[in-house]
């Protein structure tokens, strides 16, 4: 059911005003109420709703990196764990993470 | 080709699971509590009715007055038990009474003194209540002779053979302070940040091996901060005062420090 009102915000809305599909996805994003982080293959980030800015403040440029900088220690390895959620080995990965103001 | 992560807070989740933990902990103790603390007074009173026939028709009279003590002993400490339990339930769903008026603490504590002096004659520990006829305080009578009853019993029950307990009572600045100071074994700092906890303490054993549930120090607690708010109101030559349960409880338990 929220796939299908997306599809529809992206037919009605994207078409009428947005002609950049990075644009496009941001909005996508920002509809999303958890933090939300697309990647390309090499897991360099390549876009982010504004939830994913305000929580976690940083220039970070990959994923793995950008979340092991707020993990509450460092000794897992968060691209490792990405890789296997990526493979199919994980459903879900739980970090425990503090945000920029807690921190 | 690339991916899309989700990153869900789960901080809320896990805190109401914590707190599921911590209740159903409560719970568990709660069933310890009543299996044991409770099966123990109540068995004075298993087969009463033959051992007083049987006293009765023997004649034996001094023994007969030996089984009322014990007996009101155990129904003292059976209505103690039932009386934190309910208590503790009623503050657990927010439903416990308030109603705080002036109270004579001399003559609300006049019952505790009474029973307690009994008990404590067993342990031959000294018990004193130096406290002064004209002190009153404002507090719900309730609370108050329920977090002096436990604070005494506690006192008691961590005293040693021979020691001794003073319960007095102190005007500072608008407030009466009420301590509760025994020459007892004390508590370790490392214990007592569980002091006040149901779900994570280990009961602890009195002098003589009595049992500590725990429940009247975490109801104490309760009381106490029940008690806090209290609007203070005064009267000509006789002013009354918000009773400082705070200091009552915190005083009581420095002296237990070791």
């Amino acid at each position: 059911m929220v796939h299908t009102v997306i599809v529809s915000w992206y037919v009605s809305d994207y078409r009428l005003f947005q002609n950049n599909f990075a644009l496009f996805t941001k909005d996508v994003f920002n509809s999303i109420s958890d933090l939300t982080i697309s990647t390309d293959a090499s897991l360099n980030i390549t876009n982010y709703n504004n939830k994913t800015k305000a929580t976690l403040q940083t220039d970070a440029s990959n994923i793995a990196q950008l979340l092991e900088q707020h993990l509450v220690n460092n000794q897992m390895n968060v691209a490792q764990s990405i890789q296997q959620l990526i493979d199919d080995q994980l459903d879900e990965v739980e970090l425990t993470l503090l945000d920029q103001q807690r921190k | 080709m690339g991916y899309t992560f989700l990153l869900t807070d789960l901080t809320d989740i896990r805190q109401k699971e914590n707190q599921l933990a911590e209740l159903n902990a409560t719970k568990d103790r709660l069933f310890a509590i009543i299996g044991h603390d409770l099966c123990k007074p109540s068995l004075a009173f298993r087969g009463i009715g033959k051992k007083v026939d049987y006293l009765l028709k023997k004649e034996d009279y001094s023994t007969l007055s030996q089984l009322t003590i014990s007996l009101e002993k155990a129904a003292f400490s059976l209505n103690n038990l039932l009386d934190n339990l309910l208590n503790w339930a009623l503050q657990q769903r927010n439903v416990l009474p308030y109603r705080p008026q002036p109270i004579n603490v001399k003559a609300a504590t006049a019952e505790i003194e009474q029973y307690f002096r009994e008990v404590a004659a067993t342990k031959d520990i000294q018990l004193a209540f130096d406290i002064s006829e004209q002190t009153q305080v404002f507090a719900d009578p309730n609370a108050f002779t329920t977090i002096v009853r436990n604070l005494v019993d506690n006192a008691v029950k961590f005293t040693p053979e021979h020691g001794e307990i003073k319960v007095t009572d102190e005007v500072q600045a608008k407030q009466v302070v009420l301590k509760v100071e025994d020459s007892g074994v004390g508590i370790a700092l490392t214990e007592l940040k569980d002091l006040f906890s149901l779900s994570g303490k280990k009961s602890r054993k009195g002098t003589q091996g009595e049992i500590g549930t725990g429940l009247g120090l975490t109801l104490v607690r309760e009381l106490v901060r029940l008690n806090r708010d209290v609007i203070p109101i005064s009267k000509t030559n006789n002013i009354y005062k918000p009773i400082l349960l705070k200091l009552l409880f915190v005083e009581n338990a420095r002296l237990s420090y070791r």
